[in-house]
């Protein structure tokens, strides 16, 4: 293959994007997602209003993203698009009824003028948030065990995503946003609540560690190339940094936990975990966009196609990314019971 | 149908002509110039755009006869209007749908029109995958909308009042915020009671 030429590049340059598409998803929509799940946990009802304004000037704009990211498989990566979808069809369409759920459930409930009315859509927005986030893991779990494809096609079943590796990473990326959740509560709240979230963030950055080594040592495991991607020399000197960055992030979210003193550092800390276990999957699938045969310049849309979006795409992130921040910089600052109402 | 005669109909020489060629001496081809297995199911589309365009019209003289009625001075007290408007709610809901169905079932048999017919375009996600979750979104919207709706109702219930607090000019307002006197628990919103 030409190395200078568009059909190589302009496929890395959009895996790159899409692969920063997803990731600041993650970041935007993961805590949202898992303070839903924690919702339940916290019976105060003042906490749990409290707890949904801490999100509720943003959290509609985080599902951007998931869509750019669908629409650049779409358009830039058809192949990928063809058979990642058909076999996930059920993990994503479960994934969107179960955010269809917990956005609706989280309008409505501050709507309803009984107790009992808020409590169901309550537990609508606890499970909703809390099957959207395993789902998210597990679409992720099944892409990287492989997807079984032949002339550009899907062949598997319905429920080849039915697996212990995907259902595995369901369950690691639920504990993961939870963990989220709680970080950014630590930050954005006071009082009881921000100290019962500082313990909820302890507890769950054990299960997340515990979840980041499983899926580490599981991964490789599953595939040759994964392996090599990881142990070959001299890749080993640049990806080895990973695990022990890891490991460090570690120990400044204990020290921050346990001083009580720092507001957001647990967030960036679990943010970075997020970052490092994300950079550690990327590594393991290179150059693969459907593991374990499509690679990137496989599924690739024509040069002009791609050039084509790219155009659009160099106006449009850059200006989603600045309303994005302007966002969260109106709403910023500590919310409590007291706090304006934005329903 | 059948006979493929068109059995009443008013005839603008020349517009269609215009409308889609761009010319007034441009060939419009017909539904009979184009074998049968290529024609989309005519009824559903004759239905479908008539009841948009009605629909449209309807609304455009629900706004003349609005303009009317101010300049006549009666626009607040017109007892025929208010029922109209009423009446009207749903329309552009209506006929959006109806515009929906227009295009989709109008492009039939293709999905990329002339290239990639609707049957070669099924992806090979199993029937009994498609059909369970057309089930679920069928369930969900009546849930959503079932919601939605009386949300909406108790809204339309509370009379307005003179001299009401509108949303505060100052502090920052989510778009899709709603006035505090839609219910009555909104107003205790962030100060619930304590369980």
């Amino acid at each position: 293959m030409d190395l200078t030429g568009a059909a190589y590049w302009l496929p890395i340059v959009w895996a790159v994007l899409a692969a920063m598409a997803i990731f600041i998803y993650i970041v935007l929509d993961g805590f949202d997602l898992g303070l839903g799940i924690l919702f339940l946990a916290e019976r105060n009802k003042t906490y749990r209003n409290v707890m949904v304004q801490t999100i509720a000037p943003v959290w509609d704009g985080n599902e951007t993203w998931m869509i750019f990211g669908g629409a650049a498989l779409y358009g830039v990566f058809p192949n990928a698009y063809a058979t990642i979808l058909p076999a996930l069809y059920l993990p994503v369409l479960i994934m969107l009824f179960a955010l269809i759920m917990r956005g609706v459930a989280f309008e409505f409930r501050s709507r309803m003028h009984t107790e009992a009315m808020r409590d169901v859509w309550d537990i609508g927005f606890c499970g909703g948030s809390l099957v959207a986030a395993i789902m998210q893991g597990v679409i992720l779990g099944t892409l990287v065990s492989g997807i079984a494809v032949e002339n550009n096609a899907f062949v598997g079943g319905s429920f080849d995503w039915l697996a212990p590796f995907p259902l595995f990473c369901g369950l690691a990326v639920a504990v993961g946003y939870t963990l989220l959740g709680a970080t950014w509560l630590v930050w954005r709240t006071e009082s009881t609540l921000q100290d019962t979230m500082r313990r909820w963030s302890g507890l769950l950055s054990l299960a997340m560690l515990g979840m980041i080594a499983a899926v580490s040592l599981w991964t490789p495991a599953l595939h040759v190339t994964y392996m090599q991607n990881w142990t070959d020399w001299p890749r080993i000197l640049f990806v080895a940094p990973v695990p022990v960055a890891v490991l460090v992030l570690a120990l400044v979210m204990v020290r921050a936990l346990r001083g009580g003193v720092s507001r957001r550092i647990p967030f960036f800390c679990a943010l970075g975990w997020f970052f490092l276990s994300f950079s550690g999957l990327g590594i393991s699938i290179w150059p693969y966009i459907v593991p374990p045969g499509m690679t990137i310049w496989q599924a690739s849309a024509p040069p002009s196609s791609q050039a084509f979006l790219l155009v659009g795409a160099a106006v449009l992130i850059p200006l989603i990314l600045s309303y994005t921040a302007f966002a969260y910089h109106v709403f910023r600052g500590p919310v409590n019971e007291h706090s304006e109402s934005y329903h | 149908m059948e006979h493929e005669t068109t059995r009443y109909k008013v005839e603008v020489p020349l517009l269609g002509s215009l409308i889609l060629t761009h010319s007034l001496e441009g060939k419009v081809p017909g539904l009979k110039d184009y074998p049968k297995d290529q024609r989309a199911p005519s009824p559903v589309v004759f239905f479908s755009f008539r009841i948009m365009v009605a629909l449209g019209m309807l609304m455009a003289v629900l706004g003349v006869y609005s303009l009317w009625l101010r300049w006549r001075g009666r626009l607040c007290s017109d007892v025929l209007l208010q029922r109209f408007a009423l009446l009207m709610a749903p329309a552009g809901f209506i006929a959006m749908l109806c515009g929906w169905v227009t295009t989709e079932v109008g492009r039939q048999p293709y999905t990329v029109y002339g290239l990639l017919r609707t049957a070669e375009s099924a992806s090979p996600v199993a029937a009994g995958s498609i059909a369970s979750t057309l089930v679920v979104f069928v369930i969900v919207y009546f849930i959503v909308f079932a919601s939605g709706i009386s949300i909406l109702l108790r809204g339309f219930a509370q009379e307005p009042h003179a001299g009401e607090a509108g949303p505060d000019a100052h502090a920052p307002q989510r778009a899709a915020s709603m006035q505090a006197a839609v219910s009555g628990t909104a107003a205790t919103g962030i100060t619930g009671k304590e369980s």
